[in-house]
């Protein structure tokens, strides 16, 4: 870009930013996103200021009055993109947790209802493995056109597409055989309370929001996902004196940087892919087998998209477990403040502006990891 | 003689990572009217980097044309006036997936266009420069290497230029197709052209050319008259070295102790191979060859004629379409045990003590990744279990960093921050201390190791293939370069067409013999 | 049984292949140049959206197509800023381009949700109309058909007859060569990026205006991401651009006529809908399967598969 006798160029930086300067420019960068969503509502007429911080209905006050049912979106976003971490960080594009997700909830409430009668410290974890296997198998077709695809994007593209035939099986079966003739909706019958995840019965009042926090919808898997969070992180992502503690950590590592040299010594692409992708479907399973047995306790016909919220949130976490409960929060706080956007009399999927926006500004914090801006006289 | 080009106080920096490179420091050069002007200097020395100046503005400097300051911004600016260039990277310069016409498209103007007009201009300009017989429709990945290469030339003549740069014109084409295109040079520079040619021949700078320039860091070391020199130089060997020392910047030992040895047992076989390129096309057409311990197998050859597909066959990266690949195991009571490796996973062929130096440095190296990452490619896989023995690999890799003299930091920064020679270190370092299964002795298959390597690091390389053959094992050394060829390997096969042209030893190999080889001569016909 | 023969069926997948061809289209010049844009359902929801909108306040439908044109070249040039100057990842700039355009899909439909508006008349073609069956099918149907069985060839003859084609063609091949011969390879993928963007907008526009005639959240239900199969269908062809999307928009219009079928033993009363709406996916499942394993084979790939260059990041 030129202006007068100056251009604008980008200069390539002697060294990248890493560390917490990276976290900072990340930071700084959401909040330029939020800036831009601001904006957006301002062309529609509502003062952003208001909308965020200010009024009484701002969504900053709802988040700090809902903060228990922030918890509640936490589990599933943060069990999610820890699952969508592992195969990004491979370069497999993995775009479809939201059907892993739902077979997750569908493996759940076929296993409550099929074995009503197991204690529950059987059949919750057997509910959660149920979940992890549907949720892995679903998302094996990604892995064989990821190795055998033949051209760029097919994993892509497959990965979404297997959302809808989860999406519309979950449909057909609330709406017919498993649906609960007691009530007028396409809902499932209530979970038994064998299979019911318990919940945490806290209550706190808050004096200066007026507000008393319940955190009774906020359920023990909560530190199952913490859990998983911890160990992925122990076991992939961190590295000691630069070499991850398992061969396959390393192998990903260099599958995501290099596949033609990983395979020139031997390692196997489709092995890699194949052990990332049972990892990211089966948590995303276990993600939805925590929300029906935690949170719905019954299916209906429509899912949260929590898969596709989880995509931005493990980009925003910079692909690393232990800033993905960071990013995760953050956004389970956004999607409790969304009430606020609702009460300005605006449709809630404007939500997913903030995701998508905020996804454009991290990939674009991570090209100034890289390069600053100069003028140059030219 | 009239000065036509000028470049003075030119700069261009570079910013890899952790690293600024000045590719160009303040580089003085003048281009005289009728004269071929050479331009020498190591890999790396910014040769290139000083000729690109010309169709995309340097960071500072001023560009003359005929004493009149311009300003060429973009290869379009610099076409208009009458400057053309024949890249060296052919895969930046042709686009394979398109017709030779498509990829002339210089001479085209308008929306619309007439491919046919092009392809009539393309074949009588063929005709007029003598550059064989290529037909315009055809689609560039179809033609040999020196096809490609004589296209690319094509492609900068034809815009009939004032100026022509070729840049390593030579690397593809046979000893007698180089003598061909000197002599169009020649023409060309009677009728008045300036040529600036950028080589790393010194003989063909000094046999050929008017004047000499020598780079060396970025800078401009010497420009030399060459028939002032000539006289003062006592053979062309003389001139040669003169001029390797002025590109090195100080004396370079040519020499390589290559011990005599006999050679050992025979570790491997290639059986009669057959191997398709991925076109379809055979391009290994029947190669049988055995690798012997303590032995250095070159392979002479143009790059492009089923070297690479050889290897990539013999490691299952490419399929075999008949043929064997076979290693000679140790011997069990008087009988030696041998493997059919054919067809079995890159895995277990590696793991049978057989490294491999690609040539495409993306094959060999992660580049984001750290160098102790990159050192333990082959290596951390070989302790037990799920988990990596973190504590032994530090001290592996350290050792190794210094038993290499790596020059880095630390073992913790990216490879992508190394300069070219220490990158191939960190490959040579990891490949040749592989680890082959007790009773084996290494196998080594060396694709161009030394290519694009400053003297320096290309030394070092060679003395280490030398130091494995005296430990043992058996090397096959693949090269395009032939004088590399000639002093390290104790047997020779040249190849042509995927075929194998004949065997020499080393006694009976000399240039001439395995040139003529190079261009499709049988060992009857060289002989003669 | 569903009668396959009736010219109104046919009519009717006519109208819901258009569908797929106008992004189609697009997205075949914008893979031709380099840039890989997997936004294609974001930028046809809101195009669809806001095309809907603005032609239901303005009772303007011609104001209301430009408007979704404007909206999907709008998305687009998010992803040109960011995947070309910035060289960011393509695929993952593609998928917040589709969570933006949902969202914003929100926003700017909101408004007309279930409002009424009587879209595009047909206009028949003289004398083509007449042509028994054949007339009924094709030469009946609106403005934004036709347009579609003009675009296709001349866009094809763009591509491969003229200079900016070669051009284009080129930058998705070897951007490196392109630009030693001057090319200006950022201006071409940003016009390839914009104009496959609009493409998609109008795509929406015949969405909602042109085709079912009205506007609801999440009307697309991922046939924007059946557009990106399309194109390996085609064979990053424009002609080819047809044969997927009319088998794709048969596969969209049978669904429907599937629904009172009745299979013994598992469906005895009938198809359920929600079965039937898996047919769509499941098939350009099953067909990238197909296609896949013939990609595959490096000959085949090397000869009519993906521009060499298709997704990988470019500095100069």
């Amino acid at each position: 870009m030129k202006i007068a006798n100056y251009e604008l160029i980008f200069q390539k930086r002697t060294f990248s930013i890493t560390g917490f300067r990276a976290i900072a420019y990340r930071i700084l960068f959401v909040i330029f996103g939020l800036m831009t969503v601001g904006f957006i509502f301002l062309l529609n007429g509502i003062n952003p200021l208001d909308l965020f911080f200010l009024s009484n209905r701002s969504m900053l006050r709802i988040i700090l009055i809902l903060l228990p049912h922030t918890f509640v979106s936490f589990i599933p976003l943060l069990c999610i993109a820890i699952g969508l971490a592992i195969p990004f960080k491979a370069r497999i594009d993995n775009i479809g947790a939201e059907g892993q997700f739902i077979m997750g909830m569908l493996a759940a409430t076929w296993t409550a209802m099929e074995f009503p009668d197991l204690p529950s410290i059987v059949l919750i974890p057997l509910m959660f493995l149920n979940g992890f296997i549907l949720g892995a198998i679903w998302a094996l077709p990604v892995v064989f056109f990821r190795a055998k695809g033949g051209f760029q994007g097919a994993d892509v593209v497959v990965s979404f597409l297997m959302v809808f035939p989860a999406l519309y099986l979950m449909q057909y079966l609330v709406s017919g055989p498993w649906r609960d003739p007691a009530t007028g909706f396409a809902f499932s019958k209530i979970l038994p309370e064998s299979a019911q995840i318990p919940g945490i019965p806290i209550e706190i009042y808050v004096p200066f929001l007026d507000a008393t926090w319940n955190f009774d919808p906020v359920h023990i898997s909560i530190f199952l996902v913490l859990i998983i969070a911890l160990v992925t992180y122990y076991y992939l992502f961190r590295t000691e004196e630069g070499i991850p503690k398992t061969k396959i950590g390393y192998e990903i590592n260099v599958t995501g940087k290099n596949p033609l040299a990983g395979r020139m010594a031997g390692i196997s692409f489709f092995k890699v892919i194949l052990i990332s992708m049972i990892i990211s479907g089966g948590l995303a399973g276990i993600a939805g087998v925590a929300e029906i047995a935690g949170n719905k306790l019954r299916l209906t016909v429509n899912s949260a998209g929590y898969g596709f919220t989880a995509i931005v949130v493990a980009y925003l976490g910079g692909l690393n477990p232990i800033g993905i409960i960071f990013s995760a929060l953050f956004f389970a706080a956004l999607i409790s403040g969304g009430t606020a956007i609702n009460l300005t009399g605006l449709p809630v999927s404007a939500l997913d502006m903030f995701s998508g926006i905020i996804l454009f500004y991290v990939l674009l914090s991570e090209f100034f990891f890289r390069y600053t801006i100069k003028w140059r006289r030219s | 003689m009239e000065t036509v080009l000028e470049m003075q106080n030119v700069c261009k920096t570079f910013y890899g990572d952790g690293v600024e490179i000045h590719a160009n420091d303040n580089v003085n050069f003048s281009l005289k009217q009728g004269e071929i002007h050479a331009l020498l200097g190591e890999n790396g020395a910014g040769k290139s980097t000083l000729v690109n100046n010309l169709f995309r503005r340097p960071d500072s400097g001023t560009i003359l044309l005929r004493g009149k300051e311009v300003e060429l911004s973009n290869p379009i600016a610099a076409l208009r006036h009458g400057l053309a260039i024949a890249r060296q990277d052919l895969s930046k310069s042709l686009i394979e997936r398109h017709t030779v016409a498509e990829n002339i498209l210089s001479i085209s103007e308008g929306f619309f266009l007439s491919l046919s007009r092009i392809e009539r201009e393309i074949t009588s300009a063929l005709n007029k420069y003598e550059l064989g017989d290529i037909d315009p429709k055809t689609k560039i990945w179809k033609l040999s290497g020196g096809e490609k290469q004589r296209v690319e030339i094509l492609k900068a003549l034809i815009t009939d230029p004032e100026i022509i740069i070729l840049d390593e014109p030579t690397s593809m084409l046979t000893p007698p197709e180089i003598v061909n295109l000197f002599r169009l040079l020649n023409s060309l520079r009677s009728q008045g052209k300036s040529i600036i040619i950028i080589t790393h021949h010194l003989e063909e700078a000094i046999n050929y050319c008017d004047r000499i320039t020598v780079m060396r860091h970025g800078e401009v070391v010497a420009t030399l008259e060459t028939e002032k020199e000539k006289n003062a130089w006592a053979s062309e060997e003389e001139g040669i070295r003169h001029l390797a020392t002025l590109m090195v910047g100080k004396e370079v030992l040519y020499e390589l102790a290559r011990k005599k040895m006999e050679p050992g047992k025979l570790t491997a076989e290639i059986q009669g191979l057959f191997a398709t390129n991925d076109m379809g096309d055979t391009v290994v057409n029947g190669v049988s060859l055995q690798l012997k311990e303590n032995q250095i197998l070159g392979i002479a050859g143009i790059s492009g004629n089923g070297q690479q597909e050889l290897v990539e066959a013999m490691l299952h990266w490419r399929k075999v379409d008949s043929g064997k690949v076979l290693i000679h195991g140790k011997k069990i009571d008087d009988v030696s045990i041998v493997q059919d490796i054919t067809g079995k996973s890159i895995r277990e062929i590696r793991d049978l003590g057989i490294a491999y130096i690609p040539e495409d440095r993306r094959k060999a190296l992660i580049l984001d990744l750290s160098i102790r990452e990159n050192l333990i490619l082959n290596s951390y896989r070989k302790s037990g279990g799920l988990f990596i023995d973190q504590k032994s690999i530090v001290n592996v890799t350290e050792e190794l960093i210094s038993i290499f003299k790596i020059k880095t930091p630390s073992a913790l920064s990216s490879v992508r921050s190394l300069s070219g020679g220490n990158r191939q270190k960190v490959v040579v370092a990891r490949e040749t201390t592989l680890a082959p299964p007790e009773g084996r002795k290494l196998i080594l298959i060396a694709e161009n190791p030394t290519f694009g390597l400053d003297v320096g690091t290309t030394q070092f390389v060679r003395e280490e293939l030398l130091r494995l053959r005296e430990e043992g094992a058996a090397i096959m050394l693949i090269s395009s370069d032939l004088t590399e060829v000639l002093a390290l390997s104790d047997r020779i096969a040249v190849m042509y067409k995927g075929k194998i042209m004949g065997i020499l030893n080393s006694q009976e190999a000399t240039r001439e013999k395995v040139g003529l080889m190079m261009g499709g001569s049988t060992l009857q016909e060289a002989i003669e | 049984m569903v009668e396959l023969l009736n010219p109104i069926l046919w009519h009717s997948i006519v109208a819901a292949a258009t569908f797929f061809v106008l992004p189609t289209l697009g997205e075949i010049y914008a893979e031709r140049s380099g840039i890989l844009n997997l936004g294609i359902e974001g930028m046809v929801i809101a195009g669809a959206a806001g095309s809907y909108a603005i032609a239901y306040q303005t009772q303007d439908i011609l104001l209301g197509v430009l408007f979704g044109m404007f909206i999907g070249g709008l998305l687009a040039t998010i992803h040109a800023i960011l995947t070309i100057t910035f060289n960011r990842n393509q695929v993952v700039s593609g998928i917040g381009l589709t969570i933006l355009g949902t969202g914003l899909s929100g926003l700017l439909g909101d408004a007309v949700i279930g409002k009424a508006l009587k879209g595009i008349d047909s206009t028949p073609i003289p004398i083509l109309n007449d042509i028994p069956t054949i007339g009924e099918v094709f030469f009946d149907q609106n403005i934004f058909v036709y347009l579609s069985f003009i675009l296709a060839p001349i866009l094809w003859f763009i591509l491969y007859k003229t200079r900016i084609g070669i051009l284009i063609r080129s930058v998705g091949e070897n951007p490196s060569a392109s630009m030693n011969q001057g090319v200006n390879v950022r201006l071409i993928r940003y016009l390839c990026v914009i104009f496959g963007g609009m493409m998609a907008g109008l795509g929406g526009a015949y969405l909602s205006l042109g085709w079912l005639n009205f506007w609801t959240d999440g009307m697309t239900q991922g046939r924007g991401w059946i557009v990106i199969a399309l194109v390996v269908v085609a064979l990053w062809n424009p002609l080819g651009a047809f044969i997927g999307s009319y088998l794709f928009g048969m596969f969209d219009v049978l669904q429907f006529s599937f629904q009172h079928e009745a299979i013994p033993f598992i469906f005895p009363t009938g198809i359920p809908p929600s079965v039937l709406k898996m047919m769509p996916p499941v098939s350009t499942i099953l067909f990238l399967a197909i296609w896949g394993i013939i990609l595959s084979q490096q000959k085949v790939k090397s000869i009519v598969g993906a521009p060499s260059a298709l997704a990988k990041p470019f500095e100069d």
